[in-house]
């Protein structure tokens, strides 16, 4: 078993709409998770770049909530367990 | 006084280094000790490792400030103590019976992770000595994230649901505003709180460099 929070390497995801993929990873804001943090694990485990994680960071922040990853239900599942492995407040859901 | 973590080398060699006194040290230990206890509840956990605790007001921190109330241990309920909730958060909104499977099937898997993780950043924190902290990438990965259970736990006790209330809480600690109406323990906690979110903040720059 892995001491940290499941890591891994993936491409950024295809931001079009793909008609397969309807299941989305949503991270809400918290007054706990400090801004740099929340970057960091954007960047870590998802791979994204700085100017990506710190974009998806801001939304969080600001708009209270940002889709960070899309997908199979199954793979939304295991991203949100990660994320909620890094303590980040993250819920998985059909993409409206 | 502490100095937060900085990045000293570069690549699979870079250690992040800080300076805790030996006080700093134990209370950080002692909160990350006390929040395994809490996740060892709703796991089945190997015992919790005799760790040296600080002084009493520690132990209050996360018992909650009204521990005459704190069920026992022994209590179901408390596997439902609210703190948990912010470390175990309902996986979906919309649909009660997935949300019930995602937590069937992860949950586990997610506290026995958090525990090994906590495991991982009171070894690193309590081998050791005096003054200097240095911790190889592997370590300094899990006390970031461990200072993120810690203060979520820390964030329930205080009342943390929102930007406002961090920043009464923020505000306390700084002296701006009078700490009315709060006990000793509500104004110590706090202090430690801004003190760990500023630890994680120098750690999670460091880490992202």
């Amino acid at each position: 078993m892995s001491v940290a929070p499941v890591e891994e390497e993936r491409a950024a995801p295809d931001l079009t709409v793909q008609p397969d993929t309807p299941w989305v990873t949503i991270v809400w804001n918290d007054p706990v998770n400090l801004m740099s943090y929340v970057t960091y694990v954007f960047q870590t485990y998802f791979g994204y770049s700085k100017a990506k994680a710190d974009g998806l960071m801001m939304d969080v922040h600001t708009k209270g909530r940002a889709v960070v990853s899309s997908g199979s239900r199954e793979r939304m599942e295991v991203d949100t367990e990660a994320m909620q492995g890094y303590g980040l407040w993250a819920t998985f859901e059909k993409d409206a | 006084m502490a100095k937060g973590f900085r990045r000293k080398g570069r690549g699979t060699g870079a250690t992040y280094a800080a300076r805790l006194d030996d006080v700093e040290r134990s209370v950080i230990v002692g909160l990350l000790v006390q929040v395994r206890e809490l996740l060892s509840t709703v796991e089945a956990a190997a015992p919790v490792q005799a760790v040296d605790l600080t002084g009493d007001e520690f132990d209050r921190i996360v018992a909650g400030f009204d521990s005459a109330e704190t069920p026992g241990r022994a209590d179901p309920t408390y596997a439902r103590d609210p703190a948990l909730h912010r470390l175990l958060p309902t996986g979906t909104t919309e649909d009660p019976d997935l949300a019930a499977q995602f937590r069937a099937r992860t949950e586990q898997s997610l506290v026995a992770r958090k525990v090994a993780n906590l495991d991982t950043a009171i070894a690193a924190l309590g081998a050791g000595t005096t003054g200097q902290v240095r911790l190889g990438k592997p370590e300094a990965v899990a006390l970031v994230v461990a200072l993120t259970d810690v203060r979520l736990v820390l964030a329930d006790r205080l009342g943390v649901d929102t930007e406002d209330d961090a920043g009464r809480v923020h505000d306390v600690v700084a002296g701006a505003s009078p700490a009315d109406g709060h006990d000793v323990s509500f104004v110590h906690a706090a202090a430690v709180y801004e003190f760990l979110a500023w630890l994680q903040e120098t750690l999670a720059e460091a880490l992202q460099t």
